[in-house]
């Protein structure tokens, strides 16, 4: 698949107002924001970086096997600013709730719409 | 007494840095905008504020509507899928003077004897607005952000650019301007504690008349911090094994 720079861009695309699903204009490309899942694991990788602040945590499965999920956010000083997020906000072995757009591909991967830390508390949601 | 005594000398010194200061800065008066400022969308500009100065297209020339009708932007009523676009800003351009104001990160202005800075975090691009007297250049080559020339009226700073480049847009919806442009922007503090950034677009090539429109921007307690446009690179990795995961 042919792809340019252009495909991965977000933060320019970030209107000022917009949400965090729409903080990445590629987003509705590679994910489908009009579906939602919620997904619990322990973390197994934060990756505070720009251009995009990513989770990675490992989930349970039925059968007793378990999955690495990725979780794409806005960018590090956006959260820094809106909700107070640093370097350390995750480290491995912490407990997390994430919601989010399900990849179209089927991947294991969401686009954030909502984080709870361990204790239930949202991490998200400030201006 | 005497402490009365070296309070009003104190005071006095402190004037008169404060005049030497305005005159310093290129005009009577001046006015502190030192600090770092966050954009907010125009009153009334809900639906396009955030990547156009009005509703409406400027009242374009057949050379501006021809490449306009080329652009494929991401906003507007032409705009096209992130995937299909050729804003140069996409492939890491500048997104020069004015069009920089549209992208929602932060500036921080510092002012300098002679000189007013911004600071944007986007690409960490920087313009100098010269207000020490001095004309506009005409030995540099055309450029994105171009050549600042200001002077205060009052409490406000009147910015005069020109030596564009016509390598982007005025905005993000895809409206072009020739290397003929010129702005000039009235920056000052409004009755809102706001930093209001009133503009006038003149390009004879482009626009059949001048246009205008404004900015808004709040004070906030941030640092500028880092972000660089060729970052995306590393996003993309990512990206593209979320894209062409199978099971």
């Amino acid at each position: 698949m042919k792809r340019g720079l252009h495909t991965v861009w977000l933060a320019a695309a970030a209107a000022v107002t917009s949400g965090l699903a729409l903080a990445h204009h590629g987003a509705a490309v590679v994910y489908d924001l009009s579906q939602h899942l919620t997904m619990s694991g322990t973390v197994t990788d934060f990756q505070f970086v720009n251009p995009h602040v990513l989770i990675f945590f490992e989930v349970a499965n039925d059968d007793g096997s378990s999955t690495v999920w990725s979780a794409g956010l806005t960018s590090p000083n956006r959260l820094a600013r809106s909700d107070g997020w640093t370097r350390t906000t995750f480290e491995p072995g912490d407990a997390v709730t994430i919601t989010g757009s399900p990849a179209r591909s089927g991947a294991p991967s969401l686009w954030v719409d909502a984080v709870l830390d361990g204790d239930g508390n949202s991490l998200l949601g400030g201006e | 007494m005497r402490r009365l005594h070296d309070s009003a000398v104190v005071l006095a010194a402190v004037l008169a840095a404060s005049v030497a200061y305005g005159q310093e800065l290129g005009g009577t008066h001046g006015a502190d905008f030192s600090g770092v400022w966050n954009g907010r969308r125009a009153p009334g500009a809900e639906g396009y504020g955030g990547w156009a100065f009005s509703a409406d297209l400027p009242p374009m020339t057949a050379w501006a509507t021809e490449r306009f009708e080329q652009a494929r932007p991401t906003f507007g009523s032409t705009g096209v899928a992130v995937a299909d676009t050729n804003d140069p800003v996409y492939q890491c351009f500048p997104p020069g003077t004015p069009r920089i104001y549209f992208h929602p990160f932060p500036m921080e202005i510092v002012q300098l004897p002679g000189r007013v800075l911004m600071i944007f975090e986007y690409d960490h691009l920087i313009r100098q607005i010269f207000t020490d007297g001095r004309g506009h250049r005409d030995d540099l080559a055309p450029g994105w952000m171009g050549d600042s020339i200001g002077h205060w009226e009052g409490e406000t700073l009147v910015v005069e650019t020109t030596n564009f480049n016509d390598k982007t847009w005025v905005d993000r919806r895809g409206v072009p301007h020739s290397e003929s442009m010129t702005l000039t922007e009235r920056i000052h503090i409004n009755d809102e504690g706001l930093l209001q950034i009133d503009i006038t677009v003149e390009d004879p090539v482009a626009f059949t008349e001048s246009w205008s429109g404004e900015r808004f921007y709040s004070r906030v307690d941030w640092n500028i911090e880092e972000f660089i446009c060729m970052d995306n690179v590393t996003f993309l990795d990512f990206e593209q094994d979320v894209m062409e995961y199978s099971e």
